[in-house]
C-alpha cells in the first residue's frame, strides 16, 4: 500500500504543464500533477491499491523528451518539467483506449456498469468517437457466476487490480494473472471455480474492478418479483452503511438521505415492514457475547476470533488453518432479524425476509444456506436498482418511524450483567468496523483498534482490524505466539463494512466514502457506552432462547 | 586474408571446451587473477575505458553499469548472465557457451571478485538443452582448479556459479523478468525504477550482463582498456561477434572489429556473407533479431558500429544480420515478425498485448486489395508509435521497429492496396 511511501521529511518543486507543485519527496509524478488540478488519465492505477503501472495510459513526458514515464509508477525529483498532455501523449492515449475498444463488447446498454464505468469515461474523454476494426476474431469467454461475484472475461481489461487487491492487498490469493499475450488473464488459478479456491467472497475484486468484468451479482429481478407477491409479508433490515451508497448513485448530497427517510422508500415500494436493524446487531452482540464469557471462563480458545462473516473462514482454512479453532460467530444482524421473525413473529412463516448491507460476504452466507434463514441477502447494487427502477426522488420523501418489532411472549428474565458488559464492548468494536478505518494521529489510517473492556470486574484487551491483509499480517506476526486478546474481530475489506464488496464500487478506497464515516481514534481507555437497545435486545435473546432458537452464525 | 578479429574466439576449435589447461594455454584466468588482487575501482576503470557496450542488445556500457553497483554498498550482491538467447537470428551466445565456456565462466569470476559477490546466476535458454550439459561440466573444472568455490586461488573470496534453466519465455531475456524467473516467479518484467542494480536478485543489488560482456571483459583486462577500445570504434571499443543468417552462402558467426566493415562487406565479402546463393537479388536485411530494424540496400553502406548504425537510423542490437532476398514479399516477412511478437509478448501491458495483434491484423489486411482505408494506415501508425513509446518494457518498445523502419524502407508495399488506389487501379498515387 502507498499511504506510507511519501517521506515527508523532504520537499520535491517541479513544474507540471508549467503549473509549479511542491510535493513530498516519493511522491508519483501522478499524485503530484492531481495535487495542482491536472487529472492524468489512468485505468489500472489506484491510490489504495500498489501501482501496477500496465494500462500505460498516464504516460508522460519529463522535461522536454527522452522514454515517456508512466506517471502513477514514476518518483517526483528536483526541478523535472512534466508535460502531460502533448500532441504526441494525447495520440499515444487514444491509440491506447482504442486498442482496448478493439475487443470490448459493445453491450453497454444492458451492462451491470453502464453509466458507471471507467472505460466508458475515458473513452469519452480520450476522443475515441468509433470502434476500431482491427478487434480479434477470438471466441469471448463465457460469463460465469460463482456465489455472489458475477465475471464476464470478456469484458475484462486486463489492468489486473483484482489480483493486485486479492493477493497483495487482501492476502487471500485466489486470484491471479495466467497466461501471456493476447491469452493473458486473470482469475482463479488452474481455471478452477471461485468456490472452489481460496476465495472468500469479500468481492473487493468487484469494487475495483474498473468496468463490468467481476461485479456483485444482482438479484434485483428476484427481489421485484417477491415484492409482487401478495401471500407475503416482505420485511426488511438495512445497515445504515448503505445510505452513502444510494446517495452518490442517485447524485444526493453526502448525509441528505437518513435511514428513516430510506425506510420510508421501502415501504413505498412495498416492503410491508421495515425494522430498526440496530435491535438485531444488538441482540447478536448478547449471543457473541455468550460465547465469549464461556470462553473467559473456561480460560480456553481464546481469543473469540469474530469474522464478518461465516464464509470469512475460508481465509483460515487456507492460510492459518491452526488457528480455525478460534472462530466463532460473526454474528449477522439480518440473519438473526430472520430467525427471529419466523420463530417469534404471529405470522412468521409468510415473512420474506431481507436485509441490505454493503456487505458481498454475507450475501454469500445467505446464498450457502440454501433457501435457509435470510430470504433476501442483498447488497447497495440491489437497493439502488430498486431506487432507479421506482424512480423516486428520494431527496423528497419525508421520515417514517420504523417498526417496532413485537414480541409475543416478552421475557421476565432478569439481565445478566456480565453478559451484557460483553455484549456492549462486542458491539462498539463491531460497529467500528462497520462505519469505516479510523483516522489515527497524523491522518493515517489505522488497521488496528484496542479496545481495553472489563467484564465481569476482570480487564480483558479486545482487537479490530480493518481487512484480511491486515489479519494477514496479524497471524503472521503472531504465529506460534499467543494472540493476547479475548475478542478479535476481523472485518474483510480495510475501509470497514461501508467500503464493502458490496458497496457501490465508485465510492470503495475514495475520500468520498471515507471523509464521511472516517473516525478518530478512540482512546482504548474510554468508558464503553451501554448496548443500544438494551432492554429490547435483551427481551428479544431471551424470547428466541425460550422458543428453542438457536443463533450460532 | 581475413578481416575477422579472433579475440573472443581465440582458439576456437583447437581449446577443449570444457578443459581449464587448454585455456589457460590460451592466457586464460590471467584477468581473474588481476581482479582478486586489484582494487574494483582500478578494473572498472579499465573496463570503462575500453568503452565495452553491453552486447545483449541494449548496448548500455558495461562501465557504468559496473560502477553504479559498486557504489551501493548494501550486501549481499548478485552476478547474473543472461545467457537467455532469443532473438532468432542470434547464435553467438551459443557459441561462447558451448565452445569456449570458460571464457564466460572467468568473466564472471571477475565480476564476482569485484563485487565481492555472494553468488554467480547464469540463466540459460531453456532450448538449450543439451549445451547447459555441457557448461556444466565447464563449472565443474573451474572449481577443480580453485577458479570457482572456496576460497578462490587462496584469495579468500568465495564464488560460484549456478545454472537456472529458462522455459521457452522469449521475454525473459528482459532482464528484470529474467530475474523474476530466477526467482521462481512468473517471468514478466518488473517496474523501473528501482534499477537492478539497486533493487535485483532476491531484492539485492545485482549486475546483469550479456554472455558476450562478460565474455569480453578478461579480453578488456588482458589488453588493456586503451588497446581494446583502439582495437574498435572509438566510441564503442573492441570487437563483435555477428550471426549471418538468411540468404547468405556462408551463414555463421564472425568477430569483427567495431567499425571495420559496412554492411556490404559483410554480407557480400567472400571471406563473410559471400553474398546471396542460387543467383538472387539483395532486397532487405534485419539487425539484431526480431526487435530491431529492417534495412533495404540504400543502407547498406553504413559502417557497422553502434554509433555508425545509429546515425543511418539502425542499431546492432544482439549482432543478428538477417539477410532476405528479391524472393522474400516484405509484408509476408513482416506478418511473421509480428506473429512473433504476439505469441512472444508477456501481456501485462496494453500497447504490447494489445498493438502487437492489431499490427498483424493490419499487416494481413494489406495483402488484401481495398481492405483498408488510409486513415487505417494512420491508425496503424499511431498504434506502432503507442507501442514504441508507451510500452512497459524493452520487448514492446523494440515490437513495432520491424514495422516502422521496414515502412519507411518500403511505403510502395504500404501503399499498393489502399482502397483509394485499388478504386483508381493499383500505383494511381
Amino acid at each position: 500500500m502507498r499511504e506510507a511511501t511519501p517521506n515527508t521529511e523532504k520537499t520535491v518543486n517541479l513544474t507540471i504543464d508549467g503549473i509549479p507543485a511542491s510535493v513530498p519527496a516519493g511522491t508519483s509524478i501522478l499524485e503530484a500533477a492531481r495535487g495542482v488540478g491536472v487529472v492524468i488519465p489512468t485505468l489500472c492505477d489506484r491510490e489504495d491499491l500498489p501501482k501496477r503501472a500496465v494500462c500505460r495510459l498516464c504516460v508522460v513526458e519529463c522535461d522536454g523528451g527522452g522514454r515517456l514515464k508512466a506517471a502513477c509508477a514514476t518518483e517526483v525529483w528536483e526541478g523535472v518539467a512534466v508535460a502531460t498532455a502533448t500532441p504526441e501523449l494525447r495520440r499515444v492515449r487514444k491509440s491506447i483506449v482504442e486498442m482496448l475498444l478493439a475487443d470490448h463488447p459493445r453491450d453497454c446498454f444492458v451492462c451491470p456498469r453502464n453509466l458507471n464505468c471507467e472505460l466508458q469515461r475515458l473513452a469519452f474523454e480520450l476522443g475515441a468517437r468509433e470502434f476500431p476494426s482491427y478487434g480479434k476474431e477470438l471466441p469471448p469467454a463465457p460469463a460465469v457466476e460463482a456465489g455472489t461475484i458475477a465475471r464476464d472475461p470478456a469484458k475484462c481489461v486486463k489492468c489486473a487490480r483484482c489480483v493486485a487487491v486479492c493477493r497483495e492487498g487482501q492476502k487471500t490469493g485466489a486470484l491471479s494473472a495466467s497466461f501471456r499475450s493476447a491469452s493473458f488473464q486473470v482469475g482463479p488459478p488452474y481455471g478452477d471455480a471461485l468456490q472452489d479456491g481460496a476465495c472468500v467472497f469479500c468481492g473487493r475484486c468487484a469494487s475495483v474492478c474498473p468496468v463490468g468484468a467481476i461485479t456483485a451479482s444482482d438479484r434485483t429481478d428476484a427481489l421485484e418479483a417477491a415484492l409482487d407477491r401478495t401471500d407475503a409479508v416482505p420485511s426488511a433490515v438495512f445497515a445504515d452503511e448503505v445510505l452513502s451508497g444510494v446517495e452518490a448513485s442517485r447524485a444526493l448530497p453526502p448525509g441528505s438521505l437518513t435511514p428513516l427517510k430510506l425506510s420510508t422508500f421501502l415501504k413505498l415500494r412495498g416492503f410491508r415492514k421495515v425494522y430498526p436493524r440496530a435491535l438485531f446487531s444488538a441482540a447478536a452482540a448478547i449471543f457473541k457475547a455468550e460465547t465469549l464469557v464461556k470462553r473467559l471462563k473456561d480460560g480456553s480458545a481464546l481469543p473469540f476470533i469474530s469474522f464478518c462473516s461465516e464464509s470469512s473462514r475460508r481465509f483460515l482454512e487456507i492460510h492459518f488453518p491452526d488457528l480455525l479453532f478460534l472462530v466463532g460467530p460473526s454474528g449477522d444482524p439480518g440473519r438473526l432479524f430472520s430467525l427471529s421473525a419466523k420463530k417469534l413473529l404471529p405470522d412468521g412463516e409468510k415473512i420474506l425476509a431481507a436485509s441490505f448491507s454493503p456487505s458481498l460476504s454475507k450475501k454469500r452466507d445467505a446464498l450457502k444456506d440454501e433457501g435457509g434463514p435470510l430470504d433476501f441477502a442483498l447488497s447497495v447494487g440491489e437497493l439502488t436498482n430498486l431506487v432507479a427502477r421506482s424512480g423516486a426522488d428520494l431527496g423528497k420523501l419525508a421520515e417514517s418511524p420504523y417498526d417496532p418489532f413485537p414480541l409475543s411472549a416478552p421475557s421476565g428474565a432478569e439481565k445478566d450483567p456480565i453478559l451484557l458488559e460483553a455484549a456492549g464492548a462486542i458491539r462498539l468494536l463491531d460497529a467500528r468496523g462497520e462505519s469505516g478505518r479510523i483516522l489515527e494521529e497524523g491522518g493515517k489510517l489505522g488497521e488496528r483498534v484496542p479496545l481495553e473492556a472489563a467484564i465481569g470486574g476482570r480487564k480483558t484487551n479486545m482487537l479490530l482490524v480493518f481487512g484480511l491483509g491486515a489479519a494477514h499480517d496479524l497471524f503472521t506476526e503472531f504465529r506460534g505466539k499467543p494472540l493476547p486478546w479475548s475478542y478479535l474481530r476481523v472485518v474483510n475489506c480495510p475501509g470497514g463494512c461501508v467500503e464493502g464488496g458490496g458497496q457501490d464500487p465508485t465510492l470503495v478506497g475514495k475520500r468520498l466514502a471515507r471523509g464521511r464515516n472516517v473516525l478518530k481514534t478512540p482512546d482504548p481507555r474510554l468508558a464503553i457506552p451501554p448496548l443500544p437497545h438494551e432492554a429490547a435486545a435483551w427481551d428479544l435473546f431471551r424470547a428466541f432462547k425460550e422458543r428453542g432458537g438457536v443463533f450460532s452464525s | 586474408m581475413s578481416r575477422e578479429k579472433r579475440l573472443i574466439t581465440r582458439g576456437l576449435g583447437e581449446a577443449r571446451p570444457e578443459s581449464v589447461s587448454d585455456y589457460e594455454k590460451l592466457g586464460g584466468f590471467a584477468a581473474l587473477k588481476k581482479a582478486l588482487e586489484l582494487p574494483p575501482e582500478e578494473i572498472i576503470a579499465e573496463i570503462k575505458k575500453a568503452k565495452l557496450l553491453g552486447r545483449g542488445g541494449a548496448a548500455y556500457p558495461a562501465g557504468n553499469k559496473w560502477e553504479h553497483l559498486l557504489r551501493i554498498p548494501e550486501r549481499p550482491k548478485y552476478v547474473v548472465c543472461n545467457a537467455d538467447e532469443g532473438e532468432p537470428g542470434t547464435f553467438k551466445d551459443k557459441l561462447i557457451l558451448d565452445k569456449l565456456p570458460l571464457r564466460l565462466v572467468e568473466g564472471m569470476a571477475v565480476a564476482g571478485a569485484v563485487f565481492r559477490a555472494a553468488g554467480g546466476y547464469i540463466y540459460v535458454r531453456g532450448e538449450y538443452r543439451a549445451i547447459q550439459k555441457r557448461f556444466q561440466k565447464a563449472l565443474g573444472s573451474a572449481r577443480e582448479a580453485n577458479y570457482l568455490g572456496r576460497n578462490i586461488l587462496g584469495s579468500g573470496f568465495d564464488f560460484d556459479i549456478e545454472i537456472v534453466s529458462g522455459a521457452g519465455a522469449y521475454v525473459c531475456g528482459e532482464n528484470s523478468a529474467l530475474l523474476n524467473s530466477t526467482e521462481g516467479r512468473v517471468g514478466r518484467p518488473r517496474i523501473k525504477p528501482p534499477h537492478l542494480a539497486e533493487v535485483g536478485l532476491f531484492q539485492k543489488p545485482t549486475l546483469v550482463n550479456n554472455v558476450e560482456t562478460f565474455a569480453s571483459v578478461p579480453l578488456v583486462l588482458e589488453m588493456g582498456g586503451r588497446a581494446y577500445l583502439e582495437l574498435g570504434h572509438p566510441e564503442s571499443g573492441g570487437t563483435k561477434l555477428v550471426c549471418l543468417s538468411g540468404h547468405v552462402k556462408r551463414p555463421g558467426v564472425y568477430e569483427i572489429p567495431l567499425g571495420s566493415l559496412t554492411l556490404r562487406e559483410l554480407i557480400f565479402d567472400s571471406d563473410f556473407g559471400d553474398g546471396v546463393p542460387g543467383g538472387g537479388a539483395f532486397k532487405f536485411g534485419h539487425l539484431g533479431g526480431q526487435s530491431g530494424p529492417i534495412f533495404s540496400q540504400e543502407k547498406l553502406d553504413a559502417v557497422y558500429s553502434y554509433a555508425d548504425l545509429r546515425k543511418a537510423g539502425l542499431s546492432v542490437g544482439s549482432g543478428a544480420v538477417v539477410v532476405m532476398d528479391s524472393s522474400v514479399s516484405v509484408l509476408a516477412y513482416l506478418k511473421k515478425v509480428a506473429a512473433f511478437f504476439v505469441h512472444e509478448s508477456c501481456g501485462k501491458c496494453v500497447p504490447c498485448r494489445e498493438g502487437n495483434r492489431a499490427v498483424l491484423k493490419r499487416l494481413s489486411d494489406l495483402e488484401i486489395p481495398s481492405a483498408l482505408s488510409r486513415s487505417d494506415l494512420e491508425d496503424l501508425a499511431n498504434i506502432a508509435a503507442a507501442m514504441s513509446r508507451a510500452s512497459f518494457c524493452g520487448l514492446g518498445q523494440s515490437a513495432a521497429t520491424h514495422l516502422k523502419t521496414a515502412w519507411k524502407a518500403f511505403p510502395a508495399e504500404f501503399e499498393r492496396n489502399l482502397r483509394e488506389n485499388a478504386a483508381f487501379g493499383a500505383g494511381a498515387r
